[in-house]
């Protein structure tokens, strides 16, 4: 056997970096090439790049145009545009299956011909393709496994705390932390058409925000759901309630500046010390989500909705006549006089009895606010600061608003 | 992956001939007190045949102290006898009634949608046994049906809990009575 | 017993006849479900079916046989059956010899368990020459013959046709409540654009679910009927060609309808508004094919027989009789194509007597009463719980004058509870049997599948026994074949026509699954047969509804079958029928009005006949002069039906009149 079939070094160069990582192939090409070198994913967010000077060539894109076809290859010429330069480079689309996993960019120097990189750059995108779709396949099976690790969770289906921290290494979470369960949802969400791009974007805008704030994202989609399982730091502890509230509100706010039509809405279970009665904090957050909405609440807390909670179950022949009881007269006022003394009424309640703080709600003079006051007094043959009938009236304004009376 | 097994219960063509509940007593031979199905007339002079709706938010699961409600990843929610003390918490956090107690063993049960017969490969007994076919069990995360409701008059509210159940209307008909 | 999974057949007096595949461990029959193999119930069961653990297992179900004496006192002693075969046959030796022949020793057996081998009471009695029995059916007789003066023989379409039909016409059936299975099919065809219309008095379940619905005064179906032929003959839209070539009485018809005949008198007589009359025509007339049910109800009161003949008329008028999913449903009698070798075991012949002493069984109870020389002395009570039975007065005075009354049944019912003796019956789990339906026609087997509890023994076991008694006290007593095991029986009704006629090769194949008849040999009826509604002549009107001033206070009791129990049969499961709940009255919002009466209150429905306390339940779509009530046990409601002195009929339950009041308690 003299004459053998001859396998260039550098493809010999190139096979033996496969098994050891992106950033290991960008550099070994770079170096063969002595030529900058850039891999992104198929949205052109950077995944690796190299360049022989050692520095990052590239650190944030801006745009990318696509010029000419390079013949008979699948490489293209491309425009890219980044902070500081414009460059001229050749990228080959890395694929498998037809399904483009990134791209592939080299760098020439402007009298370089770029049509003899073309070759090259094609056997090193489909071994870049093999180490994508292996690092996503394990990703997509570590996910199946999430899931269902968080499916479990969430419905109280682990009863052993150990078995649980024993999972949470898997992913390098903490539970030995009191955690509490937090629920975005989209409203109006019908089972026949889910928007599962918005879902995806919902749960994109919460793990950033988990990121922002250093916190590794334990998350969940669920049909029209995000569930976030949101860890307490021990030190945080008096102030973890002000940060929960920051933190949905901050992600509320996004998700309305993106999709205004759209209404989300949250809700924010217990916390919980050990991770088997997550699935309490879970529930509660989705009682805390279905009654803000009712109640018009924009980041409702479980802990703060136990009268409701009971008022809401009741038997609702029961709670009607008790509302009847206690402001049936009210009612029938305004209906025959024409006036919305129930209004006034509702304010002054929503507004915890305090007389500056309502007058300015509803837009009344103070003088105007105690005439009515002293009307709806009389009306109901009851003194407003008699703390017996403020909790009755209360509870009776709540019933309206829960069971829409 | 996950599954959200449920019922489908179309009103219109439930005729009120009980099957599907003694057809689970049964199966499970459930005492009689114990009612695990239960065919009711609404005000609205059609029936409903109802069980443990197996809730997207199962309320039982959320207050038992013991923790013996689980939802297994095909969505059914299961007790667990052998942690249940009999504390009838589930009892008034359902409502759909759905837990049901026995004075004789002091436990809760509930239906379980018939799991041993669906990993058979097998309808739940209630379904086999409805012979117009108004009761069937269903996939909620694949059922897409633009002439199904999330409820009906006389089914309790499902704010909150979820249930994974929904429902065809009974159409209207013409009806000559003598004057 | 082997464990496994045994097929049996559901006996009860039912449409459904279901295959039932029987689940057994440790010789206990641990759950039920319906047979796939069988074509009519498909897998599937009723809510009674599905209780047939309880059924089977009850601690109220008798275990012993038992003495009670005084007979009524409530003192039982539990005896052996060898004590209770000696009594018995002793008496009818004693009988026997007292009077020369067996003539007072007689039975009484109706519909307890309709399966073939259950015939081994009739097969006993035949053992020993001449006795008493009954004859007749109480509950079909009148539909029976009429069908058969329209078809010359019995005549039902197949069930499962229904199912393509475009058109289907109940009249007087609620299969909602008594028949379930057949509801699929009518889904069936509904799920493919078929309309469903009901014409019932009582706004019935399957009146709910119809896409219209037409209220009739009971007992004027053959107004209706024939209203509808006028106005479908009318609009030119009924099928000549078949009525000149496959009918006859078709002139005869044509003229009665035209000449004779005034929407006005079909209008007022039915209560039927003539827009709902044009509406249903229209359907008739114009939809194919239209299949029509004719149900038991229509039947059950003195015009039965020609509303059935009208209805079936109306199906002929629009050439549907015949058709391929359309057709007449009634029932059929397909058991006569039968041996039925212990109905008609051949039994001794006595020198001077040449046969049985019949009763009517619509009125057995006075006519046994009737009898003389020798008086009925014995009676033997199976499948059969008397107290359903109306005439209750004429019951209990033959009770008292009876010298032994043995009762077979699996719970003491009250017939039970005024016997001498009881003997406990197996439930069709614990025997043989062969089943054949008289709505569907599938032909299936019901195998031993447990062991009988405690000393439960079958009608073909007690027969074998007691006839070996029998001979052991008096050689030659009765030649009942004591030595033929249940399967010999059914093997003699598997006869090559029978087989033939299933498409059974070997007797095996019954094991396997249900079998149905050739169906067409279900519709090879000789189709010129087909006789016509013809008017008897006698102007026939219903009395009670010749306008508004007739009896205010007279109401017509109408006394269906409940879902949960058939009869008193059910009834003490608590898987069904959770509390002994009293009978429910209902009565229209008018009839509450005039006599006073609330919601809920405790009222007494009465005649001449009896009295029934119940608790009023107040109905806005009853028809103002119907009083409904129920079939149960506990207080049994047709002991306030009113006998009719008609030969060849079944029983007019539906034609009596009761009067209702306000309960107090001084009336009891």
């Amino acid at each position: 056997m003299n004459k053998s079939i001859i396998i260039p070094d550098m493809v010999q160069e190139l096979l033996s970096t496969t098994t050891e990582g992106l950033p290991k192939l960008t550099n070994k090409l770079c170096t063969l090439l002595s030529l900058p070198v850039l891999i992104t994913d198929p949205h052109y967010q950077i995944l690796a790049s190299s360049s022989p000077s050692g520095d990052l060539v590239i650190k944030t894109i801006l745009a990318i145009q696509q010029l000419e076809q390079i013949e008979s290859t699948p490489a293209l010429k491309y425009q890219i545009t980044t902070i500081d330069s414009e460059l001229c480079g050749v990228g080959s689309p890395i694929t498998h299956e037809n399904n483009t996993l990134g791209y592939l960019f080299i760098f020439p120097k402007d009298n370089q011909p770029t049509e003899s990189y073309a070759p090259l750059l094609e056997f090193a995108a489909s071994l870049v393709a093999i180490q994508l779709y292996r690092k996503l396949e394990m990703r997509q099976e570590k996910m199946k496994f999430k899931e269902a690790f968080l499916f479990d969770l969430l419905y109280g289906n682990i009863k052993q705390k150990e078995e649980i921290y024993e999972y949470g290494r898997v992913w390098d979470w903490d539970f030995h932390q009191p955690q509490t369960s937090l629920v975005f949802a989209m409203t109006d969400f019908n089972h026949v058409l889910t928007d599962k791009q918005m879902i995806n974007t919902l749960l994109y805008i919460i793990e950033r925000a988990l990121l922002d704030i250093s916190i590794k994202p334990v998350t969940m989609k669920r049909q029209n759901q995000v569930i976030v399982i949101l860890p307490m730091k021990a030190e945080q502890s008096k102030k973890h309630r002000a940060d929960i509230e920051t933190f949905s509100k901050n992600v509320i706010n996004q998700l309305k500046s993106l999709y205004p039509e759209e209404i989300f809405s949250c809700g924010i279970g217990q916390t919980y010390e050990s991770p088997v009665d997550l699935f309490r904090s879970y529930q509660e957050a989705k009682v805390a989500l279905d009654l803000g909405e009712i109640l018009g609440i924009a980041i409702p807390f479980f802990t703060d909705l136990g009268v409701e909670r009971i008022l809401y179950k009741h038997d609702l022949q029961e709670l009607r006549e008790y509302y009847e009881a206690t402001l049936g007269e009210l009612v029938l006022y305004d209906e025959t006089n024409n006036v919305q003394l129930m209004e006034t009424l509702e304010g002054l309640v929503t507004n915890q009895f305090d007389m500056t703080a309502t007058s300015q709600a509803l837009f009344l003079h103070r003088n105007t606010l105690r005439y009515r006051l002293k009307k709806i007094e009389e009306i109901l043959d009851l003194k407003l600061d008699d703390l017996n009938n403020k909790l009755n009236i209360t509870a009776a304004i709540k019933i309206k608003q829960l069971r829409k009376i | 992956m996950f599954k959200q097994l449920g019922y489908s219960f179309n009103a219109d063509d439930c005729i009120g001939c009980k099957a599907c509940e003694i057809a689970c007593k049964n199966e499970n031979q459930t005492p009689a007190h114990v009612r695990w199905r239960k065919v009711t007339k609404t005000s609205g002079d059609f029936f409903l045949s109802v069980s443990c709706n197996h809730c997207d938010n199962p309320e039982c699961f959320r207050v038992c102290p013991e923790r013996a409600f689980t939802k297994r990843q095909d969505g059914i929610v299961e007790i667990d006898e052998n942690r249940c003390t009999g504390c009838q918490l589930c009892v008034t956090a359902c409502p759909y009634s759905a837990p049901q107690f026995d004075p004789e063993t002091q436990k809760m049960s509930k239906c379980q949608m018939c799991y041993p017969r669906q990993d058979a490969g097998l309808p739940p007994a209630c379904v086999e046994a409805c012979t117009t076919g108004a009761l069937n069990h269903v996939d909620l995360n694949k059922f897409s049906d633009l002439e199904a409701t999330r409820t009906l008059p006389g089914f309790p509210n499902i704010k909150i809990t979820s249930p994974s159940i929904v429902f065809y209307p009974v159409k209207p008909r013409k009806r000559y009575f003598i004057k | 017993m082997k464990d496994g999974i045994y097929r049996n057949t559901c006996p009860r007096n039912c449409y459904g006849t279901c295959g039932i595949l029987s689940h057994v461990k440790n010789g206990k029959l641990i759950k039920v479900t319906g047979d796939p193999e069988h074509g009519y119930s498909k897998g599937s069961l009723c809510a009674k079916g599905y209780a047939f653990t309880q059924y089977v297992y009850s601690p109220d179900r008798i275990k012993y046989p038992m003495l009670q004496s005084p007979r009524g006192s409530g003192k039982w002693k539990r005896i052996s059956w060898d004590e209770a075969y000696t009594i018995i046959a002793s008496k009818m030796i004693d009988l026997n010899q007292r009077y020369g022949s067996n003539l007072a020793s007689g039975y009484n057996k109706f519909s307890g368990n309709l399966g073939l081998l259950h015939y081994a009471t009739e097969g006993m009695f035949n053992s020993i020459g001449p006795h008493t029995k009954p004859i007749g059916n109480p509950c079909a007789l009148t539909g029976k013959l009429a069908m058969n003066r329209s078809f010359g023989e019995s005549f039902s379409s197949v069930p499962e046709d229904m199912a393509g039909s475009k058109l289907i016409v109940l009249w007087g059936a609620n299969p909602a409540v008594t028949n379930v299975h057949q509801m699929k099919f009518i889904k069936e065809a509904r799920s493919k654009g078929a309309k469903l219309v009901v014409i019932d008095p009582i706004f019935t379940q399957t009146a709910k679910k119809a896409d219209l619905y037409i209220q009739i005064h009971p007992g004027t179906d053959r107004l209706l009927a024939l209203g509808i032929a006028k106005l479908v003959i009318e609009k030119q839209q009924h099928s000549l060609e078949f009525l000149e070539e496959q009918t006859s009485g078709w002139m005869e018809y044509k003229e009665y309808l035209e000449n004779q005949l005034t929407m006005d008198e079909v209008c007022k007589q039915t209560g039927v508004e003539i827009e709902a009359l044009k509406e249903l025509s229209e359907l008739y007339g114009t939809i194919k094919p239209v299949a029509t049910w004719a149900g038991l109800g229509v039947q059950r009161n003195s015009h039965g027989s020609e509303s059935i003949s009208a209805i079936n008329s109306l199906a002929a008028v629009t050439g549907n009789l015949f058709l391929p999913n359309g057709g007449l449903y009634f029932m059929h009698f397909d058991v006569d194509d039968f041996p039925c070798a212990l109905l008609n075991h051949k039994g001794p012949e006595h020198p001077m007597i040449p046969g049985p002493r019949e009763v009517d069984i619509s009125d057995y109870a006075s006519s046994a009463l009737q009898l003389s020389e020798p008086p009925l002395s014995l009676l033997w009570i199976a499948s059969r719980n008397i107290t359903q039975d109306h005439n209750l007065k004429a019951w209990v005075e033959l009770f008292q004058k009876l010298e032994l009354i043995v009762t077979v049944d699996l719970y003491m019912t009250k017939t039970a509870e005024k016997s001498d003796i009881v003997l406990p019956a197996a439930t069709h789990f614990e025997e043989e049997d062969l089943n054949v339906g008289y709505w569907h026609y599938w032909l299936s087997i019901n195998q031993k599948a447990i062991p009988p509890y405690y000393e439960a023994k079958s009608d073909l076991q007690i027969a074998r026994e007691l006839t070996r008694k029998l001979n052991e006290l008096s050689p030659g007593f009765s030649n009942f074949p004591a030595d033929k095991e249940p399967i010999d029986w059914i093997k003699e009704e598997l006869t090559p026509e029978i087989m033939a006629l299933y498409s059974l090769t070997t007797y095996e194949d019954i094991l396997k699954r249900p079998y149905q008849k050739g169906i067409q040999k279900v519709l090879s009826h000789d189709k010129k047969n087909f006789r016509l509604f013809s008017p008897d002549g006698k102007k026939s009107e219903v009395s009670l509804y010749q306008g508004d001033s007739s009896g205010v206070d007279e109401y017509k009791l109408i006394t269906p079958q409940s879902l949960l129990k058939i009869h008193s049969q059910y009834e003490s499961l608590n898987w069904l029928n959770r509390t002994q709940d009293e009978s429910c009255i209902e009565l229209s919002t008018e009839a509450a009005q005039l006599n006073d009466i609330n919601d809920q209150e405790k009222i007494e429905v009465y005649n001449d006949q009896g009295q029934i306390v119940g608790v009023a339940k107040i109905n806005p779509h009853l028809p103002k002069n119907i009083i409904l009530t129920h079939q149960a046990g506990n207080n049994p409601i047709n002991q306030l039906i009113i006998q009719q002195n008609e030969e060849d009929v079944s029983t007019y339950f539906y034609d009596s009149i009761v009067y209702i009041k306000k309960w107090r308690e001084s009336h009891v």
